[in-house]
């Protein structure tokens, strides 16, 4: 029998460790795509989705349901995958090199259009390495409200409570990240393309 | 002429408006800010310019932001690897363990209690606060129980020298003592009526007899303890008051045990008197020497005892 969200919890609360593998199953691709978005490196978002977890699984008895369980591990991801980045920077090593070796994910749909259309493809792959690292080239405080709000749905309250901060910083930040990719993306923000 | 009415008709300026963009676009203003904004925007080129660009920049990122590519087989291995880490890590640490179990109470605790008082909403608020201090009060409790039941009072009329006991501790009044010390009072009170029967005879029984003689009445706390004057030799002719010829037992372990105080060979170990000593009182100055004597050999600060009884050698 399925058991509930709610019920892995109480029953991860009560230090029933096999309630652990279905809440990873269920938020793994969540926590890494955030953890990679913000360290832009492979073996740290591999090292931030461990801890999150490792951290979610020794922490389950502070969880209060006053908020979601999902924003709850939002914001372990979020602080751990922030606590990687400063102490990368700590030891002064850039995150450049790294970043320009991941590859794109392209959607089944993507593929199709790649195989139908090979010019509307690379114009619209240019498009999306244009975009991405547009995202990517934001400071890390814009950067993270940008992913939290566009890429992962999250309202301004949400994203507020996982980090700390008041809704106006956050409605500040996105519209500040805004303007920014605004600039970046003129070319295509600007042209009255078909893509 | 149209734009200056225009700027009377609307209630935003562009600066303003500006403000109020971002949220525009997410639909996430209220109905009257909303309505305001679009008044805006229906005189105000320049702003729907930028509100279209940024509703375009955000349909652009949230369109073709590309997810970094995971390698096949990733999340299973991760799974693996974090079952393994989470294995590897051993024994939980006491203080975690007991971090987590006072948590999982608590928060059944509270869960219960808000679900029965869930309407009274100043105690669910302040319930975490109110439980964890319940919860320390109570362990207090329970460790000052624990330890007064395992560690003996200290008192501060007796300190211990050279390793040597506390005499408080030994005369904790507990049955064994109390039979043991009752013996050795009888035995005084036997001789105290009987002087006459003394005799070299009875000497040698009475020395047989040395490590058995019992206080009639058990010691307790008013009553610190049963100071003992014993003649080491057999000369009956040294005062009882001269300390250098006194053996002061008091409450001995060796005494306690059944065994004589006095070596074997000690041969006029006899009671020669007893005294019963309370703490705290003032005593008589002739008892003085003998208390120094307790002082010097048991470690027992003569200004805290007191002698309130005294059976003599010559009286018996």
């Amino acid at each position: 029998m399925e058991r509930t969200e709610a019920l892995l919890i109480d029953h991860l609360r009560e230090g029933d460790e096999t309630a652990l593998a279905p809440l990873v199953d269920k938020y793994k691709r969540m926590v890494h795509r955030l953890a990679l978005q913000i360290t832009k490196n492979h073996e740290d978002a591999n090292d931030v989705m461990q801890e999150t977890f490792i951290k979610v699984y020794q922490s389950i008895h502070t969880f209060r349901q006053e908020a979601a369980f999902e924003t709850w591990v939002y914001k372990i991801a979020v602080n751990e995958a922030l606590n990687f980045v400063k102490r990368r920077e700590r030891r002064r090593e850039s995150p450049l090199s790294n970043a320009q070796e991941i590859d794109f994910d392209l959607s089944v749909r993507q593929q199709a259009e790649m195989v139908n259309d090979p010019q509307i493809h690379a114009e619209k792959a240019e498009l999306r390495r244009w975009v991405t690292k547009a995202v990517n080239s934001l400071s890390l405080k814009h950067r993270i409200v940008v992913i939290l709000h566009e890429l992962e749905g999250l309202t301004h309250a949400e994203i507020a409570s996982i980090l700390n901060c008041s809704e106006g910083t956050v409605r500040s930040r996105l519209h500040y990240a805004r303007k920014q990719l605004r600039t970046l993306l003129k070319p295509y923000v600007d042209a009255n393309s078909n893509i | 002429m149209l734009k200056v009415e225009a700027e009377k008709i609307m209630k935003l300026k562009c600066n303003a408006t500006q403000r109020f963009i971002s949220d525009y676009i997410d639909d996430t203003l209220s109905t009257k800010d909303a309505e305001k904004v679009e008044e805006h925007l229906r005189f105000c080129k320049t702003c729907r310019h930028e509100v279209a660009a940024l509703r375009k920049t955000r349909d652009l990122v949230v369109g073709y932001y590309v997810e970094p590519k995971v390698p096949d087989n990733y999340y299973h291995q991760f799974e693996v690897e974090l079952h393994r880490c989470i294995e590897n890590k051993g024994p939980t640490p006491l203080y975690e363990r007991l971090n987590t179990s006072v948590g999982q109470f608590t928060w059944s605790f509270l869960t219960r209690v808000r679900q029965s008082f869930g309407r009274y909403s100043f105690i669910s608020r302040n319930l975490l606060p109110l439980g964890t201090l319940f919860l320390l009060i109570v362990t207090g409790i329970v460790g000052m129980s624990i330890y007064k039941q395992y560690v003996p009072p200290h008192s501060d009329h007796f300190s211990t020298r050279a390793g040597k006991p506390v005499i408080a501790q030994e005369l904790n009044t507990d049955n064994d003592k109390s039979e043991v010390l009752q013996g050795i009072y009888n035995d005084y009170i036997t001789k105290r009526k009987a002087p006459g029967e003394l005799s070299s005879t009875n000497l040698a029984t009475d020395t047989e007899k040395a490590g058995y003689w019992k206080l009639a009445e058990p010691l307790t706390t008013e009553t610190e303890g049963h100071i003992i004057v014993m003649h080491i030799s057999n000369d009956r002719s040294v005062p009882s008051d001269d300390a250098n010829s006194e053996l002061i037992v008091y409450a001995q372990p060796d005494i306690l045990s059944n065994k004589s105080p006095l070596q074997d060979d000690d041969y006029a170990a006899f009671p020669l008197e007893l005294h019963v000593a309370h703490y705290l009182e003032q005593y008589p100055r002739k008892y003085r020497k003998s208390l120094q004597v307790v002082d010097e050999m048991m470690n027992v600060p003569s200004e805290i005892l007191t002698i309130s009884e005294s059976y003599e050698f010559s009286k018996l």
